[in-house]
């Protein structure tokens, strides 16, 4: 299942449990409707001023990462109607940000940004100005470590954290609830409006081997005690 | 003789980028996980397991499911095989194509919309399968097919695949 952004005064924030420079986030989106404006739906910044926005340019339809005093970088042809991965990869002022649809290789490019140190967490719209986002996101994690490449791409294929060091927050999303999974506390606060629910990305919950069941022989069932007295096995 | 079983759990579920069941959880007092698998699309989940000790026989698909909203109605769940051996079939894994399906419809048994039910699949279209080879496990719920006329989702909350190992 996933959350279902489609006003303003919907988006989910906090400021507990915020990284520092050092940071890594992975999500799913979805775009049911382009808005006639840009969109943020994550953004990981500070509280006034300025932002640092993942999101939407609806104005050529491309997937963006957005910052203050730098037009946009973007990272792939964004489109209606199909799930798409999302993350970004903060090391200080070095961001590497990717997308690609769900059967697609990820796209990526890099930025310089300002070095600011977040304070807020918004999931659904930009910390400091009113790109929101018309659609739906699940299974955001956080950490406050750098990944590598192959590290983003293994988070993105399941719901569940794989790593779980460093981790700062879990909002699979599944259900209508702010709760962080991460074990941290650092639950979500809804805005004025409320969300709903709609159906998630194509992922499992987590990736896992079907279990295995062969029977085997009982063991004897009729052991010895040291008197000498019978008495049932049990192993 | 005995009978081997592999549990096919839904949070392990992997899907096409298409018609694929939701993820659910519910559940007052402990959770209830699931695949919410749409009344009026086909949607499919699938799963990979290895046929340990297979010996000979059909396989059963036993799935457990409730209803989201209904207290009536029938569901028609269906399975499809891909079978492969490893280091002798030439078959590219790919492109490869799924048997014939087998189907079971299961009638909702009433009195309280959310319990829970057991429809068995007995899978005849084996494929070809040997011991040991790598089967691929889709399972679907038909819902376009006109005998499936539950209203509202059909959760799977866990299904086994099981065999005989002689």
């Amino acid at each position: 299942m996933a959350v279902r952004f489609d006003l303003e005064t919907d988006a989910y924030t906090k400021t507990v449990g915020i990284p520092g420079t050092t940071y890594t986030y992975t999500f799913w989106f979805y775009i049911p409707v382009y808005r006639s404006f840009w969109s943020g739906i994550v953004d990981v910044g500070p509280v006034s001023g300025v932002w640092q926005y993942f999101g939407i340019d609806a104005y050529d339809a491309n997937i963006i990462f957005a910052w203050s005093a730098n037009p946009h970088i973007n990272l792939a042809p964004s489109a209606l109607g199909v799930w798409f991965r999302g993350a970004v990869v903060r090391n200080g002022t070095a961001l590497t940000a990717y997308a690609g649809q769900v059967q697609n290789a990820l796209s990526s490019n890099t930025g310089t940004i300002n070095g600011l140190t977040p304070e807020k967490l918004s999931i659904g719209r930009a910390v400091n100005n009113n790109e929101w986002f018309n659609g739906r996101v699940a299974a955001f994690k956080l950490w406050d470590a750098a990944f590598t490449t192959p590290e983003v791409e293994n988070e993105l294929g399941q719901y569940q954290p794989r790593r779980t060091t460093n981790l700062l927050a879990f909002h699979p999303f599944i259900g209508t609830e702010l709760t962080d999974y991460s074990g941290g506390g650092y639950d979500l606060t809804a805005s004025s409006t409320s969300t709903v629910i709609e159906d998630g990305p194509p992922i499992p919950w987590r990736l896992s081997s079907p279990r295995l069941i062969i029977p085997s022989p009982l063991p004897s069932l009729t052991p010895v005690n040291p008197s000498g007295a019978f008495f049932p096995f049990f192993p | 003789m005995a009978t081997v079983t592999q549990q096919l759990d839904p949070g392990a579920a992997q899907f096409l980028s298409t018609a694929f069941p939701a993820f659910v959880r519910t559940g007052a007092n402990f959770p209830v996980v699931g695949l919410a698998f749409d009344a009026t699309l086909d949607e499919a989940a699938f799963w990979l397991i290895r046929a340990v000790n297979y010996g000979s026989g059909n396989l059963t698909i036993h799935t457990d499911w409730y209803a989201d909203v209904a207290s009536t109605g029938d569901v028609v769940w269906e399975s499809k095989l891909a079978v492969i051996t490893p280091d002798t079939d030439t078959q590219d894994v790919e492109t490869k194509a799924l048997a014939t399906l087998n189907t079971v419809t299961d009638t909702h048994l009433g009195t309280v919309g959310q319990r829970l039910h057991r429809a068995i699949i007995t899978v005849t279209n084996l494929d070809a399968l040997a011991a040991n080879d790598d089967v691929w496990v889709k399972l679907t719920r038909n819902a376009v097919n006109v005998a499936d006329t539950m209203a509202g989702d059909a959760i799977l909350t866990l299904a086994t695949v099981s065999y005989s190992d002689v």
